[in-house]
């Protein structure tokens, strides 16, 4: 065997001293050339502050072209191994899930009691009330999670998951429509999703209740069949357009059951050359150089009359409720509308947007009670997969503060 | 700090080269000693200021002692001296490793004193205890330079991780050393096979071991997934400890250090005595040294060779962590080795190569579960999984999905060759062409810069040696 010569020994060290120096190298450059890394990542993470105990994350966070690094290294497993390079995203075949959403749906694994759901319901009817004697309206609506609608594509690894008892056909594994497992185990003594829990006990109490997943059951030529799909394959939210359909439905159950007028609406699908926001949320935290590979369409609205409430509407609830309100965000012929998600709250007609800790300091900044005193409105968006932090707390604080509202 | 840090790869290691390259220029060893002492302190202070002092004042103490011992010529005096300089090291690693659990034990409750582990100690201890028998038996005389006597003691190189490097081994390095051009390279393919074997490799397979094991509670592995997420984990400490020992000898090599070789592709031994004499080699050759030949070794009957080996594996056990799973995972160990002595003794018995490598596969890769494991119930439930449940399915759809993934399947392929000759002698082979030194260089570049772009994209970073 023969001995490296020198020409091998200076490529392996030249290597070497390239890499070492290539942050230095690149920062320079970057700094010479006004380059301000024009590459941007999607999804959000925590800024590390400098500090000798954070000092290696905080390197890495800030290291030079980091983007370029993280997108080049995903590329490469997408491509190479056609897997999700983003742990958070599971990619079966061509369609993306939130892998923790596909957990839990699967295997029905939160740990939500029948008691969470009927102290929840309570708190509901409570406000419900509180509404009535008021001269207010309160709504819920229920909304699906994407793997519902594909539990027959997992083939590979919901074949192998367990199972301890011998006789169970694995094809049971995943749940029938009604939310119900029928593995004999200890693990898996929830039968009933929570979400099918609080629909039966919704159905005892005499709050409205629009369900959105047994809409397109009895829909499911006009939800589930034709372009766009209820949910992209690239999108953890349904469609845009699907999504703007179904929240027709719900103002025709407002017209219905609450007697609240909204302006008459058609929407027609109509093809967009790049998605439109969320449509591909799943595909841009990737954070590939790819673009997904599949067809999607914007909503086309047109107004048929303006015949609405003037009413001020409070909309509390998750990612799914925006395209809900079409006829909200279009037009908006009603009064005011105050839009909280998580910690954020539009108002003014979502021409505001601020972010709060807690709705005590939202009350303080932003005047929260005193726009819940003049909703005439109030509506939650219930997510299957939420269903006992549904309001993130906010049912307790309305609750708490009735006497201002 | 660690080797596969950001902070380490683009910071520490490039500073402390271009210091040593520039003295090493300038062949003033007193300085570069220096120099590299101080780098040291700053690797270690790192990660472990607070027992920064008593590393120092450790360092000092023995440094004194071991001057008594080796000055002294009354022969009674010598040996105080010299037990006190064991007591005194062994006592420091008695509280700083092992007071937690015995004081936990007996007022049965975890965590009695809060001491914190600091890191590198059994390394470092075991290292200067070398050297304090060393030079009472007389092998090497003591250090005549309180700063050479530290760098041995601290060098980063070998400090979190090992290997454990004897004085003698270095002692000429020490007092004068030369990096060729052929040395630094090699010592640069070096580190790089470990990083990447480090991040790409053991990572990957560390990420399924420690899923399953953490989830072992609520989901049980089945028959098929037990067994291929303990020789994950057996893969992974190899890999990982391994990659440790490739970065630390590439790194030396790169300063001018050569240190031993720690680990000989283990998992082609014939039989679990053999396997220890080709995994981690400077902790099984310490023992070999220090204990078991003083003990009597071999030389006082069958009865009591098999006493003594007990004796080396129970404390090598203990070595690996304060915890009384690694005492029972000594016992495993001995009790194979033993019995492997009783039957090599008595009958020469002849089994096909490839059945004892297997045998030696499947006796490591059990003890491997109460290496892990450190409770009984845990032990229990991985077992009870295997023996009752499902032959190839399990629960954990987060576990499966980390294991049914192109990419894992991959990885996971390529280690179990690597602990194979089989990429060694295609190494070998690609030399003996002229382009082969380029291929295999290229294939390591490659390799290693992958390896940064996973360091610099994933927080999933331990070092499985840090607890020990």
């Amino acid at each position: 065997m023969k001995k490296p010569n020198k020409l091998e020994n200076i490529i392996l060290v030249l290597s070497f001293v390239v890499v070492l120096l290539f942050p230095y190298i690149t920062a320079l450059y970057n700094h010479f050339n006004q380059n301000d890394n024009k590459e941007k990542l999607s999804g959000s993470e925590e800024k590390v502050e400098f500090s000798f105990k954070n000092l290696d994350d905080y390197v890495i966070q800030n290291f030079p072209n980091r983007e370029q690094i993280i997108k080049t290294k995903n590329q490469l497993l997408y491509s190479l191994f056609d897997i999700s390079p983003n742990a958070n995203i599971t990619k079966i075949g061509d369609n993306l899930f939130s892998t923790e959403t596909l957990n839990y749906y699967l295997h029905n694994l939160y740990d939500v009691e029948d008691k969470d759901v009927d102290e929840l319901v309570e708190k509901f009817q409570i406000f419900n009330n509180f509404c009535k004697e008021h001269n207010k309206k309160m709504a819920i609506i229920l909304t699906p999670c994407k793997p519902r609608y594909y539990s027959g594509e997992f083939p590979l690894v919901d074949n192998l998951i367990t199972i301890y008892d011998k006789d169970y056909d694995k094809k049971d594994l995943i749940s029938d429509a009604d939310g119900n497992v029928t593995v004999d185990n200890v693990k898996l003594q929830k039968k009933i999703r929570p979400y099918n829990v609080l629909k039966n006990k919704l159905k005892e109490t005499d709050i409205k209740f629009f369900d959105s997943i047994e809409y397109i059951d009895n829909n499911k030529g006009l939800i589930l069949d034709g372009v766009p799909p209820l949910f992209y394959n690239s999108g953890h939210h349904w469609s845009l357009y699907k999504g703007n359909k179904i929240g027709l439905a719900f103002h025709q159950y407002l017209r219905e059951n609450l007697g609240i007028k909204a302006p008459k609406l058609s929407i027609k699908a109509s093809p967009s050359d790049t998605a439109i926001y969320p449509d591909s949320d799943l595909f841009d935290v990737l954070n590939i150089y790819d673009k997904p590979d599949e067809k999607f369409y914007e909503s086309v609205v047109t107004f048929e009359n303006f015949d609405t409430s003037n009413l001020n509407y409070l909309v509390q609830g998750g990612s799914f409720l925006g395209s809900l309100l079409i006829p909200q965000m279009t037009v908006n012929p009603f009064g005011d509308i105050v839009h909280i998600e998580n910690k954020s709250m539009f108002y003014d007609k979502y021409r505001e947007l601020v972010t709060f800790d807690s709705y005590e300091e939202a009350d303080a900044k932003y005047s929260l009670l005193k726009r819940c005193k003049d909703t005439d409105v109030f509506v939650f968006e219930i997510h299957e997969l939420n269903v006992y932090n549904a309001t993130f707390g906010f049912l307790d604080f309305l609750i708490e503060h009735m006497g201002e509202i | 700090m660690v080797f596969s840090s950001p902070v380490f790869l683009f910071l520490f290691l490039p500073l402390t080269l271009i210091c040593n390259l520039i003295l090493s220029l300038q062949k003033n060893i007193k300085l570069n000693n220096i120099c590299l002492l101080f780098f040291s302190i700053i690797f270690y202070a790192y990660g472990s200021l607070t027992f920064l002092p008593i590393l120092l004042i450790s360092i000092v103490i023995n440094y004194i002692l071991s001057i008594f011992v080796d000055k002294c010529d009354d022969k009674k005096q010598k040996k105080i001296f010299f037990i006190v300089a064991i007591a005194l090291n062994v006592l420091m690693l008695f509280v700083y490793k092992y007071l937690n659990l015995f004081s936990g034990f007996i007022l049965g409750k975890d965590n009695a004193t809060n001491i914190i582990l600091p890191i590198g100690i059994s390394f470092y201890t075991f290292q200067v205890i070398s050297y304090q028998v060393d030079v009472y038996r007389g092998e090497v005389r003591y250090c005549d330079n309180i700063i050479d006597f530290a760098l041995f003691a601290m060098l980063f190189a070998q400090l979190i991780a090992g290997p454990i490097v004897r004085y003698k081994t270095i002692e000429r390095e020490l007092k004068s050393r030369t990096v060729t051009f052929e040395s630094f390279s090699y010592g640069i393919q070096r580190f790089m096979i470990g990083f990447a074997k480090k991040i790409v490799f053991a990572n990957a397979l560390g990420k399924v071991s420690d899923l399953a094991f953490a989830s072992l509670n609520e989901h049980q592995l089945g028959k098929l997934f037990t067994v291929i997420v303990v020789i994950c984990y057996s893969i992974q400490i190899y890999l990982d400890f391994s990659a440790y020992s490739d970065m630390a000898i590439g790194i030396g090599k790169m300063l001018g250090f050569n240190f031993d070789e720690n680990f000989n592709l283990p998992f082609i031994a014939k039989s679990i005595t053999e396997f220890w004499k080709r995994w981690h080699i400077s902790l099984s050759s310490f023992f070999r040294d220090y204990v078991y030949i003083p003990l009597g070794g071999s030389r006082k009957g069958l009865f009591r060779t098999c006493i003594n080996l007990t004796i080396v594996f129970v404390l090598s056990g203990f070595w690996h962590g304060a915890s009384f799973n690694f005492l029972f995972w000594g016992l495993y160990n001995a009790f194979f080795i033993v019995i492997e002595r009783l039957i090599n003794t008595k009958h020469k018995i002849y089994v096909f190569e490839t059945i004892r490598v297997i045998y030696v596969f499947v006796v490591w890769n059990i003890g491997m579960i109460l290496f892990r494991l450190e409770t009984i119930d845990e032990v229990k439930l991985l077992v009870d999984g295997f023996i009752n449940g499902p032959s190839f399915n399990m629960w954990s759809r987060e576990v499966l999905s980390t294991i049914i993934n192109p990419y894992f399947i991959v990885i996971f392929i390529l280690s179990i060759i690597y602990i194979t000759p089989f990429f060694k002698n295609v190494k070998d082979y690609l030399y003996k062409f002229r382009y082969g030194y380029i291929a295999v260089d290229l294939v390591v570049v490659i390799l290693f810069i992958y390896a940064i772009f996973e360091m610099l994209t994933t927080g999933y970073n331990p070092f499985i040696y840090f607890r020990f």
